[in-house]
């Protein structure tokens, strides 16, 4: 079973992406995270496959930033899809550069969700 | 529009638009006071838009379309079209009837039409402003904004009720991991690890809410300070760093009066008088700086003085004279030493002066399964570190055996496991070592240290321990697993045994043994163990 983690400090995102996914064919283990600690948490027990990852975390502009290069320096092979708001070009292309493979910008287009999901999961 | 994603979402959906209202209002109250600030302005932007997202996903339109008008507004006043003064009236309105639609949609589950207030706004916004002219809004058709209720008090003994449940939880946990290694059902082992996920997130939770700034304890000092201080003549500030790092509750209250003993003995032993602060050019304003820091998995308290410093050379004296100390002790022994009871003072204060002070700090914070450490420089100051795990109740371990017996040692103290066979075991100087990332670093055997028989093996599985810069190998017979466990006390025989920290419960009820690393390679006769012949 491929392996998700949503990181994302809005339980409101956080619920749509899990519902939205949880239908995914075939199955997910979704795992979720609400700040870098805690994604910190996850990423001790779980290689995720794939993570979802909002770009701005507890009014911190960098802590999505943070995430990522964790996440590269435990998996490097793990993708990883950005969770964009308008007015975050700069920091885009500095996810870019640090590794992650795409960003989709809020508010998304559900079908979109499932299009990159699949896209970045073998 | 009411289906099972709007129901599923709506709780969360309500709850986080009403948080991020809450924030648009408090930042443009802010902003009218201080119209220049654009960051202000920005941070109303932010929140209006991740509603304006929010509201998009569940398909709010007339939400989506007021978010966006109040956007427009927004540009307007960066572009410095319009100004905040002219604006902010008709952006309350706004965010009231944000405010208001919301609750519509708690309460009949539809969104109020906002057309009428966005035609409004829009045609504001194509008008030239005059020079004071004040934008007009609807000031009849007040919104009440939705009143939730965001903290409640609790208390104290019930949070502590709750952390001795989860604890048995765990236990539980345990046991029942026990059970499915001797069972060994797929389902089972399904089941126990989310029942397990979820019992780590609880517990993660449950000591959150235990948390408490260390600002509550920290804010104490500086009328101590100026009593104290005043009292004996002398200038002293009271810097204080980190009051917002947060620490479990139960461990602020087992702190208190270690720091509280630390800050008198700066006041009182580290800060010379002013005779002879100037008289050593020092200026006679001093400074006591109270510092707490975290780190990954714990609080670091530090109280430095720009005092006298230590003088080792008379703390070695006297620790000499008192038998404490052998005439050949290290540097690191010696800044030990003044943790048992040796004092170099002739006077005995009313604040302090016995020595015995620092040895009951060091026992108190040992116990609460911290550590303390010294560093001094003579003329220039002292400064203590107490180091404390950020919460009390569980520490994750290694189960090793040593003479069949079970030990556990911490993680936190561990660098590396190694594997390694009988022959790359060799005699340095008069101890055993191992090669270890190109440098010998010494090995004993567990065994060894209870004077207990060690077997003979081909390989020997080796715990690398890292204590500061140093590293040094404990040889065991086997390896177990890694667990969470919960740390309960000594009892008083096992006490006397200094070489272990407390107990860990396992699943069976038994009692596990857990080393006390720091203690481990301090203690002398340690020492004279791996100056043996034999390390297995």
């Amino acid at each position: 079973m491929n392996k998700l983690l949503i990181v994302d400090d809005s339980a409101f995102m956080r619920g749509i992406l899990k519902d939205l996914l949880s239908q995914h064919i075939p199955p997910l283990e979704i795992h979720e995270a609400d700040s870098k600690a805690a994604a910190s948490d996850v990423l001790k027990k779980v290689k995720p496959d794939l993570v979802l990852l909002d770009i701005v975390m507890k009014d911190n502009e960098f802590e999505g930033v943070e995430v990522l290069k964790e996440i590269k320096d435990l998996y490097s092979n793990t993708k990883v899809v950005m969770l964009t708001s308008v007015g975050q070009a700069a920091i885009v292309e500095e996810c870019k550069k640090l590794g992650a493979q795409d960003y989709i910008e809020k508010p998304f287009d559900k079908n979109n969700i499932i299009e990159v999901v699949d896209k970045y999961l073998v | 529009m009411i289906d099972d994603f709007f129901k599923k979402h709506k709780d969360a959906f309500i709850n986080e638009s009403i948080s991020h209202i809450e924030s648009m209002n408090v930042s443009l109250l802010k902003l009218e006071k201080m119209p220049t600030d654009l960051r202000l302005l920005y941070e109303v932007f932010k929140s209006t838009h991740t509603l304006k997202s929010m509201a998009a996903t569940m398909s709010f339109n007339q939400l989506v379309q007021l978010c966006h008008t109040i956007e427009d507004v927004l540009d307007a006043i960066k572009n410095e079209k319009f100004s905040i003064k002219q604006c902010a009236d008709i952006l309350f309105e706004c965010f009231d009837l944000l405010s208001a639609s919301l609750k519509e949609i708690v309460l009949k589950e539809m969104e109020l039409d906002t057309q009428e207030l966005s035609q409004r706004v829009q045609d504001m916004l194509k008008t030239n402003p005059t020079k004071e002219g004040q934008v007009k809004s609807n000031t009849e058709n007040k919104f009440p904004v939705i009143d939730k209720i965001k903290t409640i008090e609790v208390k104290v003994d019930r949070l502590d009720v709750l952390m001795k449940l989860v604890e048995e939880l765990l236990i539980s946990r345990i046991k029942l991991e026990l059970l499915r290694e001797t069972i060994n059902n797929y389902e089972l082992t399904a089941a126990i690890d989310s029942l397990g996920r979820h019992i780590t997130d609880l517990q993660y939770n449950v000591m959150q809410v235990r948390l408490v700034p260390i600002g509550f304890l920290f804010n104490r000092f500086p009328r101590m300070v100026r009593d104290i201080s005043k009292d004996q003549k002398k200038e002293i500030d009271l810097k204080i760093e980190g009051g917002d790092i947060e620490l479990d509750r139960s461990l602020i209250d087992e702190i208190s009066d270690s720091l509280t003993h630390l800050i008198r003995n700066a006041i009182d032993h580290g800060i010379e008088s002013a005779e002879i602060r100037s008289k050593n050019k020092k200026s006679l304003r001093s400074t006591i700086l109270l510092k707490a820091k975290r780190t990954k998995e714990f609080v670091i308290i530090e109280i430095s003085d720009d005092g006298m410093g230590l003088d080792f050379h008379k703390i070695k004296d006297a620790a000499i004279e008192k038998n404490i100390l052998l005439p050949t002790a290290t540097h690191e022994e010696i800044k030990n030493s003044i943790f048992k009871g040796i004092s170099t003072t002739k006077k005995i204060t009313k604040i302090s002066g016995r020595g015995l002070g620092l040895s009951i700090v060091k026992q108190k914070i040992e116990s609460i399964g911290g550590s303390i450490q010294v560093k001094s420089k003579i003329g220039e100051g002292t400064s203590f570190f107490v180091r404390l795990p950020l919460t009390l109740a569980v520490i994750k371990v290694l189960f090793v055996t040593v003479s069949d017996q079970i030990y556990a040692i911490p993680i936190n103290n561990i660098e590396r496991l190694l594997i390694v066979s009988a022959n790359e075991i060799k005699g340095v100087l008069n101890s055993n070592a191992i090669v270890y990332q190109d440098e010998d670093i010494p090995v004993t055997h567990l065994a060894k240290l209870f004077f207990t028989e060690s077997k003979i093996m081909d390989n020997y599985p080796v715990v690398v321990i890292k204590q500061d810069e140093s590293r040094y190998g404990l040889v065991v017979d086997t390896l177990l697993s890694t667990q969470e466990v919960v740390i309960k006390p000594l009892t008083k025989i096992v006490k006397e045994n200094k070489y272990f920290s407390g107990t860990a419960l396992v699943g069976s009820g038994e009692m596990v043994l857990i080393l006390d690393i720091d203690q481990l390679f301090l203690s002398r006769r340690y020492k004279n163990e791996w100056r043996g012949a034999n390390a297995v």
